[in-house]
């Protein structure tokens, strides 16, 4: 496989993650697809960035089977250095200068661009010459994004790298990965909880919740499941018998309805009727209601059910 | 936009080198730095210990000894904590950092031992030309008659020990984590003492009884077995260990 033409798949086959009695990930399945941004979203201690240790070989398994590119990555001398995985704690060098970070940190990508590595410390206004523990919050998740994306690596797996970063700081990444992502194609796996903001770069989504796969499909058709019914409280609730309601909220006689579930021919004609407003559902609002705590007590279950 | 240069390297080379060439330079640093602080502190123990106590020919130099094996034992603990999470993290697998860490630690030790007898050699060429004699008062295997090779050779041998046992102190705690890592210390730190016995037993040093005077080579040949378990035993340690996040 051509490295940074195509990125590398990831597959999960029962994996399980324990830290003592804490189950960070509950017998994972899930299929990552190559040359693809995968969201990768679910609350604070859902498994993310457990999930992200297991493909960058940080750690193995408890049980189950994790492939990258086909193979296991554990101590895998072809595998390793194509994957690169940046943690919103750092790993670097706190007391060498980032010259010298960024010096041990290429040696062994193979595809490393120090051309764009410069660019991007331009763009973040970064000095070669300060240490990682002289950088505020936002500079150092900078240096993140610096490595991450200027190792070009098959499987890039970004974890709540721009955390700290200003809004334009944010944006000028999300620009950035996308620019280079379209000039040298791989799989980008990107852990963040903005959403909104990562919303237009993701082609698939993967939802985390208390360590099992609540739902990985493509974006597209994961934001049309999501409809909001607005009307008439009884004709809401007639409209809605059946489905798979997410949310509801009530304004004296006006509720809003967000059920989850693709739209059936004639559907749009009864709600019109009914004195109805079907509306689309942002993607955050989706993720909210889809982890609210009282939803997913019964979840889980389904969850092994939806995910690929 | 104005790309800052971040020193593309010429030829990218394989991770085994990378790894060597980056650490031993850092390592090369220090060494440089111990033995410019601690020069000018032998000398003036050395006038001190003349002066004070009267003793002219006394080898204040190889007194130096347990702090060149001492303070790359410190450093190489630190190594592999800052080190083996950064190197993963660059793409590599644990296997390169354990064949590179032993290199580099047997190449520090190695180097510390042979600074240390150019210094033993320099001060006994002074004591010479002073009139004064050249006593090894706390020698293991070498004293003052043995040949130059037998001192190296020992000096060689308790450095780079100090080393590589070092790294199976720093490795214990990055798998095994605070607690275990101290339990584990007789075992992880125990490589370098048992060298003291084996190489102080044939000169009537160290906690084992004195072996009766023989060659002392079998000596350095159980002690270079002891480095290569040791190296063996960090190895295995190290190539299992789970990374944890850098800040819990």
């Amino acid at each position: 496989m051509t490295a940074t033409t195509t990125g590398w798949g990831v597959e999960l086959h029962g994996v399980t993650q324990r830290y003592g009695d804490v189950v960070a990930l509950d017998d994972v399945a899930l299929t990552v697809r190559p040359g693809t941004i995968t969201g990768l979203l679910g609350r604070n201690g859902s498994g993310k960035s457990t999930l992200g240790s297991l493909l960058a070989a940080f750690r193995r398994p408890t049980a189950g089977r994790v492939l990258v590119d086909g193979e296991d990555p554990w101590e895998n001398e072809r595998v390793a250095p194509g994957v690169c995985f940046v943690r919103e704690s750092g790993d670097v060098l706190d007391d060498y200068s980032l010259k010298d970070n960024v010096a041990y940190l290429s040696g062994a990508r193979p595809h490393f661009s120090h051309e764009l590595a410069g660019e991007l410390l331009e763009l973040f206004e970064l000095d070669l010459k300060r240490k990682p523990s002289k950088l505020s919050r936002g500079k150092k998740s900078a240096f993140g994004i610096v490595v991450g994306l200027a190792s070009r690596a098959p499987l890039t797996i970004l974890d709540e790298v721009h955390l700290g970063l200003d809004a334009p700081s944010r944006y000028a990444f999300y620009d950035a990965l996308l620019a280079d992502y379209a000039e040298h194609p791989r799989t980008v796996v990107l852990s963040s909880h903005l959403i909104d903001e990562v919303e237009r770069l993701l082609e698939d989504v993967v939802v985390l919740d208390r360590g099992r796969v609540l739902i990985a499909q493509d974006a597209e058709s994961l934001r049309a499941e999501g409809v909001s019914v607005t009307g008439p409280t009884a004709a809401v609730a007639d409209f809605v018998a059946g489905r798979d309601v997410l949310a509801t909220q009530r304004l004296g006689g006006t509720t809003q309805t967000t059920v989850r579930g693709a739209l059936v021919e004639g559907d749009a004609r009864r709600a019109r009727e009914a004195g109805l407003e079907l509306g689309p559902v942002p993607l955050q609002d989706l993720f909210v209601h889809l982890t609210d705590p009282v939803r997913t007590g019964g979840a889980a279950a389904h969850a092994q059910g939806v995910d690929r | 936009m104005t790309a800052t240069a971040t020193a593309a390297p010429a030829g990218r080379t394989g991770p085994l080198r990378h790894t060597v060439t980056r650490l031993a330079a850092a390592n090369l640093t220090l060494l440089v730095w111990f033995w410019v602080c601690s020069v000018p502190v032998v000398v003036v123990a050395s006038v001190l210990v003349d002066r004070l106590l009267g003793v002219d020919d006394a080898s204040v130099v190889l007194y130096a000894r347990h702090a060149a094996i001492w303070f790359p034992f410190s450093q190489a603990i630190a190594l592999v904590a800052l080190y083996l999470r950064l190197h993963v993290a660059a793409g590599m697998t644990r296997r390169t950092f354990a064949r590179a860490t032993v290199l580099v630690g047997v190449g520090t030790g190695a180097a510390y031992g042979v600074v240390l007898t150019v210094l033993a050699v320099v001060e006994r060429g002074i004591h010479t030309a002073l009139g004064r004699g050249w006593r090894v008062t706390d020698g293991f295997l070498a004293d003052e008659s043995s040949p130059l090779g037998l001192l190296l050779a020992e000096l060689v041998v308790c450095c780079v020990v100090g080393n590589v046992s070092a790294l199976l102190v720093g490795a214990a705690y990055q798998r095994w984590g605070g607690l275990r890592g101290t339990l584990a210390l007789p075992l992880t730190v125990g490589p370098v003492f048992l060298v003291f016995a084996l190489l102080g037993a044939s000169g009537g040093w160290g906690p084992l009884p004195a072996a009766a005077p023989g060659p002392p080579w079998p000596a350095l040949g159980w002690s270079a077995l002891v480095v290569a378990l040791t190296a063996a035993a960090y190895t295995a340690v190290v190539r299992r260990t789970q990374l944890r996040p850098p800040h819990p």
